[in-house]
């Protein structure tokens, strides 16, 4: 396994972020899925060896995160969520600044493909202050990509984007998930949905998920329901059961909504769950999987 | 080993947010603001420049260190944001840090840089005259004029690691680095170090100062690797996401020692310095009580030298006009005070303040015995690019000594009753040595030592004496020159060269060349002329004796031409040879005769008396522009007047500005003759003359013949200036 964690906890004080999180991810994008303050920021440092963890170990191809962290860094790139950049430098002399700094000869070359990947060519001359958001986290993709590094770890990268951006910022994943393990921390579903082949959903630093995608919404079938409510039995509805989804008819709602049982509804009938459903079951109601 | 290729790296582009950066624009443009503002003459005690805060001298190197503050930490401060990048990274913390540094460094620099040309820009003309020993000076100052400045640097890196990049932490802590810093008045302090290392190379050079510079450099040097290495140390135990280097670890030890050891010798090197040798540098920052003009009747002064024992010993009597709370005594290097009494044998008690001061507790008269060795460093100086003012007043070593008139060389307080008090000053030598003594009012030989007496009812004479074991060699005019037995080969050719203009300045003033006694005298800058004694630097004498070597003379003439140099080499001889004839008795001086005389650049740092000394280098201006038709005179006035005159009111004076002094009291001729006119300043230096003949005057006896005259309240004009120098 190129990244595995056994037993990995980190204790910020007393306040546990992460409690005994076991894990591996191979080739491919492993979403990690977590509602804010889950700990998914806390475990991508780790690996990316900015942080140690409590107790626990985590490897990279085999390298210890916390022993070889030299190592680890040759293997990884990665784009944290919140980053700053040197404004005034171009695109292209911060990546060649990276480059020098990750010990890359062939830089040009590095370079050049990075930005090709990111889709920056042309903006490689201008300042880093005139980025939009969206270049901004490109840029950012394209420094952890200079040494097309086995281990791609991505955190949040698609806060802030705009949809097309956003969409743009998948493709670019998925083209670069046939050769790298890329572990993708992500609080919208949909960038799982639309990406990750893997899923890890944490809640409260506890892993509540870890398997395929079909897995996590196989796991809630059965679970969601649908049932047609007129408009003044919808509060009712909502305090008893976590409605996903409703839609107006008329007088009435179509809602949407989970339940282990037979909800109270007589006419209520199961539907398909999607992803969404299958994730808000597992972090709302704190079981295990 | 160290991954020097990514240390550049980073360095460079550190540089390069440095310099596109806010803040670096902010602070050259500051700096440079500082510069044009001291360049086109605003004042310096105005009250924004650092100097009116902490007393420090002016220097732009204060203001970096200022700008400093806020642009050093800003490198670590950024990478707050970008830090996730950079330690996902395999670089070390070592290398991260020390290119960071290296990148801060050269940012000092082009700040420096930048503001040091636009320092020089005025001088640009005087490239041309730059040869290869002026580049040897301006090197020898730029050097630690930059390890001061990466010093500095260093300190604040350091103190912005210590707090954790956190700006506020830093920014204070930098800022209390800089008061300390401008608080310590010392020569030695890296903030206040002599501030325009190209333009005002004077305390480099020959002199004995070389060896401060020498100590300082060796101190800074090693405190800057230390400084460095605790920055190194330190950075990657505060930034726990860096990877340590193993190839750093290794190399800590040995810098660690090595900058100790630096850090140990320069220390040594500085004590040295400051305890042997003159002292110039820490007395020019020290304020001492002065004494005034009516405050002390009488100043009896006997002293007795033995060449031989290499010893001095001696006594001094002060009798008060009025009683004195306390008193401060100036002691020369290499003596002491061992007794002090009222006269009458009642002991007085004294303390040291310091190796060069001494306090008493006073009485209406005072004696006070002293012994030692008046000890001077044996160095040859370099009149075009040095000072003036370290004329030893006391040379005592290998069986010669050496008494010029232009120093203090026993202890006394010091003030302005030196010019004006009745004085008698003994001195008492073994018989078996040649000695020359130029004016002595009394000589008595007896028991196998001679007496000499010089005796003032006017302010302190100018005694001047040699002795040792001369060799004399009789010229064909008469002219007796008295040498050292190795340097006799040269003794002609060197008494020729200088009697040259003495001659002409002569045959200005209308006198017959007399018998001049030309003695060689080793540890003076530049001669000292007292009646018809000339003293001689011995470096006139050995320059000619070594094959192939070329003259100061020779040498001056190749920067600037002969003509320049001609004229310059007579305007100087002129001005000491006014000096030296005390109160230029026989020259007779009128209106009529005096013609107005380029500029040879004046040396405000020739300062013992500001009044005699300005007197001279007026009439000396004048006597040189009337023999060659030029027009120095009116140049230096105009310049010089021109620059000062909107300020001159407002300049106060602070005793480390002695140099200014000359400058301010040339300013205030300036002054006077454009209110009056030259024949009028012509027929108050004439009067004065024949009023003092043989006196040394005050700047009091000025001002009365300036308002007998002019009917003039020139006290304004001259008061600022006649403050007495530090020794």
């Amino acid at each position: 396994m190129k990244v595995l964690a056994l037993e990995v906890s980190k204790f910020y004080k007393q306040f546990p972020a992460l409690r005994s999180v076991t894990f591996s991810a191979d080739t491919g994008i492993t979403g990690i899925l977590g509602p804010n303050g889950a700990g998914k920021t806390t475990l991508l440092n780790i690996l990316a060896t900015l942080v140690e963890p409590s107790s626990g170990s985590a490897t990279i191809e085999g390298y210890d995160v916390c022993k070889q962290r030299r190592e680890v860094r040759e293997l990884i790139g990665f784009l944290p969520q919140d980053f700053g950049l040197y404004e005034s430098l171009t695109a292209y002399e911060f990546l060649d600044y990276m480059c020098l700094l990750k010990n890359i000869r062939d830089r040009k070359h590095c370079i050049q493909q990075s930005l090709e990947y990111a889709g920056l060519e042309k903006d490689a001359p201008r300042r880093i202050a005139n980025f939009s958001g969206g270049m901004r986290q490109r840029l950012g993709i394209a420094q952890a990509l200079l040494n097309m590094p086995p281990v791609l770890i991505v955190d949040e990268p698609t806060v802030g984007l705009d949809p097309a951006e956003r969409n743009r910022f998948r493709q670019l994943l998925m083209r670069l998930a046939a050769r790298h393990t890329i572990l993708l921390s992500t609080h919208l579903v949909e960038d799982i949905a639309l990406s990750a082949s893997h899923v890890i959903i944490l809640h409260e630093g506890r892993i509540r998920f870890n398997g395929t995608v079909d897995d996590l919404v196989h796991s809630a079938q059965g679970k969601v329901w649908s049932v047609c409510l007129p408009h003044h039995a919808l509060g009712d509805a909502q305090r008893r059961y976590t409605v996903t989804h409703f839609v107006v008819a008329g007088a009435s709602f179509n809602i949407r909504f989970l339940s282990e049982e037979h909800p109270d509804f007589e006419k209520a009938k199961t539907e398909s769950p999607t992803l969404e459903e299958a994730y808000l079951r597992l972090v709302q109601d704190g079981s295990d999987d | 080993m160290i991954d020097l290729r990514r240390l550049c790296s980073i360095a460079w582009v550190e540089w390069n947010l440095q310099r596109r950066s806010l803040i670096f624009w902010v602070s050259l443009a500051l700096v440079l603001l500082y510069r044009v503002a001291r360049q086109i003459g605003v004042p310096g005690n105005i009250i924004f420049l650092p100097r009116q805060w902490l007393g420090a001298r002016e220097t732009s190197l204060e203001w970096i260190a200022i700008t400093l503050i806020f642009l050093a930490p800003s490198a670590l401060i950024r990478d707050h944001r970008t830090g996730a990048f950079i330690w996902t990274t395999p670089v070390s913390g070592v290398v991260y840090a020390s290119g960071k540094l290296l990148g801060l460094w050269l940012t000092t620099l082009t700040l420096a840089g930048i503001e040091l040309i636009v320092q020089f820009l005025p001088h640009i003309a005087t490239l041309k005259n730059l040869g290869l020993e002026s580049l040897s000076t301006i090197s020898n100052s730029l050097i630690p004029w930059i390890v001061n400045l990466l010093y500095v640097t260093s300190v604040y890196f350091l103190l912005t690691v210590l707090s954790n990049g956190q700006s506020l932490l830093a920014y204070g802590l930098n800022t209390i680095f800089l008061i300390i810093e401008l608080s310590i008045r010392d020569i030695a302090n890296p903030v206040t170090l002599f501030p325009s290392p190209v333009i005002r190379s004077d305390l480099v050079g020959n002199g004995p100062e070389t060896l401060f510079f020498d100590a300082h450099l060796f101190l800074y040097t090693g405190l800057l690797l230390f400084v460095t290495f605790l920055a190194l140390w330190f950075y990657p135990r505060r930034e726990k996401r860096s990877l340590s280097s193993r190839g750093a670890k290794n190399s800590f030890f040995p810098v660690f020692v090595f900058s100790l050891s630096v850090i140990a010798l320069g220390m040594n090197n500085y004590a040295q310095a400051s305890t042997q040798l003159l002292k110039l540098p820490r007395s020019r920052l020290y304020t001492p009580p002065t004494l005034a003009a009516e405050t002390v009747k009488n100043v009896y002064v006997k002293i007795e030298i033995d060449p031989q024992k290499e010893r001095m010993a001696g006594n001094l009597e002060l009798h008060f006009a009025q009683s004195v709370s306390s008193l401060v005594f100036y002691v020369p290097p290499g003596l002491q005070i061992s007794k002090v009494t009222n006269c009458q044998g009642r002991p007085l008690s004294f303390n040291n303040l310091s190796v060069e001061w001494v306090q008493i507790i006073p009485d209406l008269q005072i004696c006070a015995t002293f012994q030692g060795v008046w000890q001077a460093s044996r160095v040859a100086y370099d009149r075009n690019l040095s000072l003036n003012e370290l004329n030893t007043g006391v040379y005592i070593g290998g069986g010669y000594a050496y008494l010029t008139p232009k120093t203090r060389y026993y202890p006394a307080p010091i003030g302005s009753y030196e010019w004006q008090s009745v004085y008698q000053i003994e001195v008492k030598l073994p018989s078996a040595f040649s000695s020359i003594a130029a004016s002595p009012t009394f000589i008595q030989k007896q028991d196998g030592w001679t007496t000499y007496r010089w005796e003032s009812l006017h302010g302190k004479p100018l005694a001047a004496l040699a002795i040792g074991k001369y060799v004399d060699f009789f010229m064909s005019d008469g002219v007796v020159v008295s040498v050292a037995p190795g340097h006799i080969l040269a003794a002609e050719s060197a008494a020729a060269f200088y009697l040259e203009f003495l001659q002409s300045i002569n045959q200005l003033v209308h006198n017959e060349l007399p018998q001049y006694h030309i003695v060689e005298v080793p540890v003076l800058r530049s001669p000292v002329i007292t009646g018809t004694t000339v003293f001689l630097p011995e470096r006139f004498f050995y320059e000619r004796l070594l094959a192939g070597s070329l003259t100061d003379y020779l040498r001056f003439e190749e920067f600037v031409g002969p003509q320049q140099t001609f004229l310059r080499e007579t305007y100087y001889v002129t001005r000491e040879w006014l000096q030296g004839q005390i109160s230029f008795v026989d020259v007779p001086l009128t209106a009529a005769n005096i013609e107005p005389i380029a500029m040879p650049l004046v040396d405000p740092y020739a300062i013992y008396q500001p009044l005699p000394e300005s007197l001279a280098h007026y009439l000396a201006l004048q006597l040189t522009d009337q023999k060659f038709g030029s027009n120095l005179l009116d140049q230096a006035m105009t310049k010089q007047f021109q620059q000062a005159d909107p300020a001159l009111s407002q300049i106060v004076l602070n005793d480390f500005e002695v140099r200014e002094e000359f400058t301010c009291m040339f300013i205030a001729f300036g002054k006077l003759e454009h209110r009056v006119g030259r024949n009028e300043v012509i027929r108050m230096i004439s009067l004065t003359l024949q009023r003092y003949s043989g006196q040394t005057m005050t700047i009091m006896d000025w001002l009365k013949i300036v308002n007998e005259i002019g009917g003039l309240e020139a006290r304004q004009e001259f008061e600022g200036s006649c403050f007495p120098p530090t020794p």
